[in-house]
């Protein structure tokens, strides 16, 4: 009756970097990677990437579409080290030097199902007020050294950063074998069958429903 | 139970009273009045204005909307004003006062102006067109009439009597914590009542009777009373139902279903004896005992009854001090209440117990009589079948105590029952006497007319009376109703008849007094009596019992599935099945019932069928067993002692077939995985899962410290849970339970005994060993334990004393001392990176972020200057790469790039060699050579064409790629990378082996050869931390080659060949440059303060001398205190001290022993520091230190050699440079006595000229001997230009009158002792290599076959044993060549002879291997190999091995 146990699971994701809203910068790119733990290892899919350029949105949105396709399986032994993306988008400065615009970064999603992220971005500050006249007019603003640093803790203390944006993500996360080997990843999305009723209970009775029409006096 | 009658009086209350509920602790409860007024002036008004208009139609018309809704809501905001605390200083009056003009009449009800009336007239509260005047001492007229209740504390005297006051705590009665209330607020408020001489507002604890929880679990709308009559619900509250029924219905598949049968058990079987049956009923008795003795009713009853009486006493006995007071009448029902309250429980209670102990006397009578019954059966047939044995234990007891308590009880008993019969008899008496009277009433009446009816018949003959005839109708009808009977007064209490009855229960329920208590436990230890004891009947009751087998059949919608195999029917009648059958079914299964079926084939019966409850799909995982009770129908009598079943007028066989099923089963989808198997029930009489029995632990130990109260309401389910885990009784509660093991987590012990979570635990402490190792295996059981017991042993080892290796049969003398200093080596690398970790993580900005630097002048002005550079320069720089850092890397596109330039010098062949030779078969090109590069790096080997001559030019690039250790490029894995290249110049020989001319012209048919003309080494470690080297390099020759000479003529070296008599050194050189294709990034620096015990201010002018220098000369690096072994700062010249060298290398000649000292430094094996200390650079040993590990870099050789001169009078100074191939280095310079000075390259027991031009040295930076440190400050810094005269302008000493020697000691011995050497031991260690070697050769050419040449390995022994003295002493070691010459004579031979210093057998192999000799491929080649070893103090090994092939001339 049991199969031969698995040795591995794997996670699937694929979706999009679906948009941003930055306040600067007219053309703007991005490039992504993923970082993991050292149980984990890249089965399928572009592990790094760089995106095509965008061009800020006419209407009043004033956003960047890029729709740019994720699509990465992993496989693993250990949840420890869940795969983390990490964004960095770049434009070009009045100058036409190449900036960082933003970095941000974010776990993959980890239960199966559709999920949406709103990433907000930050950009390192410079380290005084004349390194920072100094970058606006070399058009060489700070940078981390690694974006991968963003997806993990150490040393970040020394460091200060401005928020600067934000990007949606969209995931589709499929899993295999993950509850095999004994991880239970089964989230709020797949009980909710079980309270089917809730939300409709809780809808208020709209108005105009010929209920009894008091009388003011 | 206790606390319900106050809430009850709470309730009572509200009922009565206004509709905003008691909010107690608000303070300002008498302030808040008028605001209250105020504000429902204020909203009354709002409405009041908007009324008129438009608006108003509208509200009329439209259905009910949100407006209405805020209507409502301010409403409650109203009624917020009870709890809201408003700022002080904010201005309510004034719209309080405009409302009131505009609204003459204030609708502030009767209620309000009750309540107001409480605290102050209502003339001023009330609403009349006051004129916002000043009134002239309003304050005080407020203080005057307002009352303002104390906050300090009321006495509990004027709260309650003080003969009434209780501690409910003390009577045993559950008092809860009530909501908190700030004492203040509290004392306030009960100052208010208090003055209202309201005390029904105290309990008679003295305390103020609030409620328990001041949340209404019921919602309700604050709408306005006029409104909530006729208004309907608006909305139907649905609760969410379980769709149970809906997804059965909507079921198209039937989805897998688990079913999984364990056991089953008869509870009677026609081939039960006798005894069996007993033996059932006595099982099933003892089933109950046990459950009723783990529950233990009885004895909580009577415990429960106990304190109800004790309650009821004190109630009387306050009520007979109170009769004496005078009461209220509400107090006096609320006492009669509860008195009633009280009665009942007391009633209800001992009837309770009463019947519980009734039941567990006849319980045990029960037990005893059927053991009494299986003790007479077994007597009366002397034999046993089944090995039931009932212990029964007496407990002794006090029979005087007991009568007592029994007198006691009897009374109490007896009292009770007497007066509620009293109670009883009053109330009967009463019915009694209402009826009688009504009786009489009706009789009288009856009477009376029969009266009236005679009367009539007397007179109806005398007169006819229209109006009587209506009378009589009417008598008639009360004469025709049936006569009632006379109520029977009831029967008056017979005092003895009662007693009789109580003494009649205490005799059925209790023990008599002095019978010991009884304790029973149930064994199946009693042996059965063997077959052959037993008489016939038994005999074959036991034979068909073995015989007869059954099988469980289960059936989905009636059709078989699946069967069980045929289990033996044992002597206890259980059978243990224990099969799990999955299923997939396709459809949804309408019926599934089980069949049991006695015997196979023919002679199957069906013995009974059982439907089981289809599952629902939703319920997973249900983990406990489940039973189902069977029965059989068919009738069997048996012919032995078998009881049969069926038959209603056996003793023991009336009964069915029956017994019991464990059986799980669940349904889930076919995409679920597979439920978990449920806990296997414990075979104890009471079915306690071990899940529960764990849950009760977790809970029990909750209890030890959290004291859980059993009275309170809020622990009702957790004792609930409890009782239900020890009883087994299930009742399913509303809670939620953690039945299954989902939560539990791994202990420690079972983190560490885990191998894979230890793994894991190392991996995270990143010990070496496990530091990079990804994808470890997700069980336990796929773990490489290799690994971890290896580490488990080198922690030990590193931890204790080292102890001695086990003897290794492959082991040598020599290679366990390797292995000793090997672990002492790991064992320091770990220290070492256990101390500098921390310092290892700290991060700084820069490591984090990339970011201009401030510019300064110097960086402006070079970036100026760049404009003016020329743009293509005559000489050409390379450009600096970016480095490549991070994510790049993870490409796994890392290439090592090789360039291979041109060399010099490389020797010809020996024209006396090949003219020997048949030349016609050696293809010969234009010249004399024909050389090529062979190139190996991690295993890939790459190499370059051809090029002709003794100064071949290639120009040739190879490409390797490059593997990181575990795919990890950061800077700590890579320092551990340990790979060389290797560099090999080789020869290649074509032979031509065309046997006809005719052929040639068609024909080619070359033999290729090789033959190794010297090769390289460059570690790994050095292109990393220098990012590339590039120059021209001197190979490494071997010592003796057959065959070639040098050409003198040929090189272009300047003629300096022959300096101060020595021979002529200047050997092949190589140029070649190396690099990282992309840049890796280079080891981080310690930017950690290392701790130093040297005096602070010399670390400070060091780092100021430092600074200084470096600004003028940024090329040069300068320094002058490095780490030693513990990790300490330590001046340079602190590590200079004259030691004396071993004796036996002392000769008469001074240069001589120069010579020799140079090459016993030189054989002590290297090996960069940055592969022995990842992570730490520049960690200088001593000289002691060094000696011991036997190996280092080329500061610690370099070191002991000026150690060594300086004992031996030569003026010595250790030189920190820049040489190739190491990068940074050390040598050893001297002053000969011509004033001239010789530098020594210590690793290899070189000595040149500083003049020399080829010279591997490149940098001169700093000059250390004892005394002091000088950096060199002149223009130039490469050898043959530097002034070596510390005393001149050229140098800078670290030392000087302002920063003055502390003097402290010298970190080296005084002096050394040099272990001597074991001979036999080294001659065990060359016999060993000896044979390592030949089997080494053999098996590298395992296609063919591998014959020596004994002859000439005799003849190259001799040769090679000479070569190691002659080269000691500094002299060239060309050996004799004519020792030879008888083989030559023979053989065309083509050898090498390479040296080392020892390290260990792989190194020896490995360089064997290099020299490719093995590779030729000429038929009839044979083999000779020599191995030489010299020894030298302090196990210093010299290792000499000379790999011929030789072929036979024609």
């Amino acid at each position: 009756m049991s199969i031969t146990a698995p040795s591995v699971f794997m996670v699937n994701v694929t979706g999009q970097v679906d948009s941003g809203r930055f306040m600067e910068g007219d053309n703007l790119y991005f490039n992504y990677c993923f970082t993991s733990g050292p149980d984990w290892e890249v089965v399928g899919g572009l592990e790094e990437c760089v995106s095509q350029m965008s061009r800020r949105s006419d209407d009043e949105r004033q956003i960047f579409i890029w729709n740019f396709p994720l699509d990465i399986t992993f496989k693993s032994t250990n949840p420890h080290g869940w795969p983390q993306l990490v964004l960095s988008v770049y434009g070009n400065d009045i100058f036409g030097n190449d900036t960082i615009i933003g970095y941000t970064a974010c776990h993959l999603p980890i239960t199966p199902g559709i999920h949406k992220r709103r990433l907000t971005t930050f950009v390192p500050e410079s380290a005084s007020t004349i390194q920072k006249l100094m970058a606006w007019l070399t058009g060489r603003r700070p940078e981390f050294v690694d974006p991968k640093l963003i997806a993990c803790g150490k040393g970040r203390e020394v460091t200060r950063v401005r928020s600067h944006g934000e990007i949606t993500v969209s995931f589709n996360v499929v899993m295999k074998d993950l509850e095999k080997l004994g991880y239970n990843s089964t989230g709020p999305s797949r009980n909710s069958s079980h309270f089917p009723l809730t939300q409709s209970v809780k809808d208020p009775v709209p108005s105009g429903s010929g209920l009894a029409v008091r009388s003011e006096d | 139970m206790m606390k319900m009658a106050s809430e009850h009086r709470d309730v009572e209350r509200q009922d009565l009273g206004e509709p905003s509920r008691f909010v107690p602790g608000v303070s300002g409860v008498q302030i808040i009045t008028k605001e209250v007024a105020d504000s429902r002036a204020e909203e009354t008004s709002h409405a009041d204005r908007k009324r008129p208009g438009r608006l108003r139609k509208k509200f009329s018309t439209r259905p009910t909307t949100r407006f209405d809704e805020a209507k409502a809501s301010s409403k409650i905001e109203s009624q917020e004003f009870f709890t809201q605390i408003w700022p002080k200083d904010q201005p309510r009056t004034s719209p309080v006062r405009e409302s009131k003009k505009k609204t003459p009449k204030s609708p502030s009800t009767g209620e309000e102006t009750d309540k107001l009336s409480l605290v102050a007239p209502s003339s001023y509260l009330t609403s009349q067109v006051v004129p916002a005047t000043y009134v002239q001492g309003y304050e005080d007229l407020v203080m005057e009439n307002l009352f303002i209740p104390s906050v300090l504390p009321s006495d509990s005297q004027s709260k309650v009597n003080a003969d009434e006051l209780r501690d409910l705590e003390d009577e045993g009665l559950f008092v809860g914590e009530k909501p908190y209330v700030s004492l203040t607020n509290l004392h306030i408020i009960e100052n208010r009542l208090l003055q209202q001489k309201n005390k029904r507002w105290f309990l008679e604890t003295g305390l103020l009777d609030r409620m328990d929880n001041p949340i209404n679990d019921k919602i309700f709308h604050h709408l306005p009373a006029d409104r909530d009559v006729d208004l309907e619900p608006l909305t139907a509250f649905i609760e969410p139902k379980f769709g149970e029924e809906l997804q059965l219905i909507n079921q198209e598949d039937g989805g897998m279903l688990d079913l999984e049968i364990h056991q089953l058990t008869f509870a009677h079987h026609p081939l039960f004896s006798s005894e069996h049956f007993l033996g059932a009923q006595l099982k099933d008795y003892y089933k109950t005992y046990s459950r009723r003795a783990l529950l233990n009713v009885t004895k909580l009853l009577k415990e429960k009854l106990t304190v109800v009486r004790e309650a009821f006493a004190k109630i009387e006995n306050s009520e007979v001090r109170r009769s004496q007071q005078s009461r209220s009448v509400r107090d006096e029902m609320d006492i009669a209440q509860r008195r009633n309250i009280y009665q009942k429980e007391i009633r209800e209670c001992r009837e309770e117990y009463n019947s519980e102990a009734e039941k567990d006397r006849v319980l045990l009578m029960d037990i005893l009589k059927v053991w009494k019954n299986i003790k007479d059966l077994r007597k009366r047939n002397k034999y046993h079948t089944t090995p039931l044995k009932l212990i029964i234990k007496k407990e002794e007891v006090n029979k005087e105590e007991e009568e007592e308590q029994r007198k006691e009880e009897l009374r109490q008993d007896m009292a009770e029952v007497l007066r509620e019969h009293e109670i009883a008899f009053e109330k009967d008496m009463q019915k009694y006497k209402q009826v009688l009277t009504e009786w009489k009433a009706a009789y009288k009446k009856k009477r009376e007319a029969k009266k009236r009816q005679q009367r009539r018949k007397q007179m109806a003959i005398e007169e006819e009376l229209e109006d009587s005839a209506l009378h009589a109708a009417q008598d008639e009808v009360l004469l025709a109703t049936p006569d009632e009977e006379k109520p029977v007064p009831p029967a008056t209490i017979d005092k003895r008849k009662i007693e009789l009855e109580v003494l009649d229960t205490f005799s059925r329920t209790r023990k008599p007094p002095g019978e010991p208590n009884i304790l029973l436990e149930l064994s199946e230890s009693s042996p059965v009596t063997k077959d052959s004891n037993c008489p016939d009947g038994e005999k074959r009751r036991r034979q068909i019992v073995s015989k007869s087998r059954v099988s469980v059949k289960v059936l989905i919608n009636r059709k078989l599935v699946t069967q069980t195999p045929l289990i033996a029917l044992g002597n206890d009648f259980t059978l243990h099945i224990n099969q799990s059958y999955r299923m997939g079914l396709s459809s949804f299964p309408h019926s599934l019932s089980l069949e049991i079926v006695e015997g196979s084939g023919l002679r199957e019966a069906q013995v009974a069928v059982v439907s089981l409850p289809i599952p629902s799909k939703s319920i997973l995982c249900n983990d406990q067993f489940s039973l189902i009770d069977f029965l059989g129908t068919q009738q069997v009598s048996c012919s032995h002692t078998g009881i049969g079943c069926g038959q209603p007028n056996s003793d023991y066989g009336s009964s069915f077939t029956r017994g019991t099923i464990w059986y799980h089963l669940s349904r889930n989808s076919e995409d679920e995985a597979e439920t978990a198997h449920p806990a296997v029930p414990s075979s104890q009489p009471v079915e306690l899962t071990s899940v529960v029995t764990d849950i009760e632990k977790t809970h029990s130990k909750d209890e030890d410290y959290s004291h859980i109260d059993p009275n309170d309401p809020g622990n009702c389910e957790l004792l609930a849970h409890l009782q239900k885990s020890s009883g087994g009784t299930v009742k399913s509660g509303n809670y939620f339970e953690l039945e299954s093991c989902e939560g539990d987590f791994y202990s420690d012990l079972e983190l560490d005994t885990n191998v894979r979570f230890r793994v894991l635990q190392l991996r995270d402490k990143e010990e070496p060993a496990f530091k990079n190792l990804r994808l470890i295996p997700p069980h336990e059981s796929q773990i490489l334990r290799k690994s971890l017991e290896a580490y488990e042993e080198q922690s030990m080892v590193g931890s204790g004393p080292v102890e001695s290796a086990v003897p290794d049969s492959h082991l040598w003398g020599i290679d366990r001392r390797w292995e000793n200093v090997e672990k002492l080596l790991a064992s320091l690398r770990r220290h070492m990176q256990q101390r500098y970790m921390q310092a290892n993580l700290a991060f700084k900005l820069e490591d984090l972020v990339q970011e201009e630097r401030i510019p300064d002048i110097g960086t402006i002005g070079t970036s100026l200057l760049s404009i003016f550079k020329a743009r293509r320069p005559l000489r050409p720089e390379r450009k600096k790469r970016d480095q490549v850092r991070g994510t790049a890397l993870g490409d796994q596109n890392v290439r090592l790039i090789v360039h291979v330039a041109q060399a010099f010098h490389v020797p010809i062949r020996h024209e006396s060699a090949v003219a020997s030779g048949s030349s016609s078969e050696v293809v010969q090109g234009s010249s004399t050579v024909r050389p090529f590069i062979e190139a190996t790096f991690q295993r890939t080997i790459l190499r370059t064409s051809i090029a002709e001559g003794p100064n071949p030019t290639w120009n040739q690039q190879l490409s390797f790629p490059f593997k990181a250790p575990n795919d990890n490029f950061s800077p700590s894995s890579l320092q551990t990378v340990t790979d060389n290249i290797y560099f090999h110049l080789y020869d290649e020989v074509i032979h031509d082996m065309l046997e006809d001319d005719r052929l040639r012209e068609s024909t080619v048919h070359h033999r290729i050869e090789r033959r190794w003309l010297g090769s390289l080494k460059i570690p790994f470690s050095t292109i990393y931390t220098n990012s590339k080297i590039e120059g021209t390099f001197s190979l490494e020759e071997p010592v003796v080659l057959l065959g070639y000479i040098r050409d003198s003529v040929s090189t272009v070296s300047p003629s300096r060949f022959i300096h101060n008599g020595e021979p002529n050194k200047s050997g092949t050189h190589l140029t070649i440059y190396l690099t990282l294709e992309p840049t890796l990034p280079p080891p981080e620096p310690f930017k950690a303060q290392f701790d130093s015990s040297e005096p602070e201010d010399i670390i400070i002018a060091s780092k100021e001398w430092e600074a200084s220098l470096s600004s003028k000369f940024s090329q040069r690096l300068f320094r002058t205190h490095v780490l030693d072994l513990s990790g300490k700062l330590v001046s340079m010249n602190r590590f200079i001290r004259p030691l004396k060298p071993p004796v036996e290398l002392i000769s008469e000649n001074a240069s001589e022993t120069l010579q020799k000292v140079a090459w016993y430094v030189s054989l002590i094996p290297s090996l960069a520091d940055m592969t022995l200390f990842p992570g730490a650079c520049d960690i200088w040993a001593n000289s002691e230190q060094f000696l011991t590990m036997l190996t280092g870099d080329e500061e610690e050789h370099a070191v002991l050699l000026t150690n060594f001169f300086l004992y031996l009078g030569k003026t010595a100074f250790l030189l920190v440079g820049s040489g190739i191939p190491e990068g940074q280095t050390c040598y050893v310079v001297t002053l000969e006595d011509n004033g001239s000075w010789t530098l020594w390259n210590p690793s290899t027991a070189k000595s040149f000229s500083a003049q020399e031009s080829f010279s591997p040295l490149k940098a001169v930076y700093l000059l250390i001997n004892e005394e002091n440190i000088w950096a060199n400050v002149q223009k130039y810094d490469d050898p043959p230009r530097v002034n070596f005269d510390v005393k001149g302008s050229g140098w800078r000493s670290f030392f000087s009158r302002s920063v003055p020697d502390p003097g402290l000691p010298s970190v080296q011995p005084a002096r050394i002792n040099f272990q001597s050497v074991d001979s036999s031991q080294i001659e065990q260690l060359k016999d060993h290599l000896e044979v390592v070697l030949r089997d080494a050769i053999m098996k590298w050419r395992s296609v063919q076959r591998t014959s020596w040449n004994r002859h000439a390995i005799k003849v190259l022994r001799k040769l090679i044993s000479g070569l190691d003295d002659a080269r000691a002493a500094g002299k060239s070691a060309t050996p004799d060549i004519s020792q030879l010459a008888s083989v030559m004579a023979s053989h065309k031979v083509c050898g090498v002879c390479i040296h080392q210093g020892y390290s260990n057998l792989a190194n020896v192999v490995e360089a064997v291997h290099s020299t490719g000799v093995h590779l030729t491929q000429a038929p009839n080649v044979e083999f000779a190999l020599a191995v030489y070893v010299k020894s030298y103090p302090a196990y210093v090994i010299s290792v000499w091995v000379y790999v011929a092939s030789l072929v036979k001339r024609q």
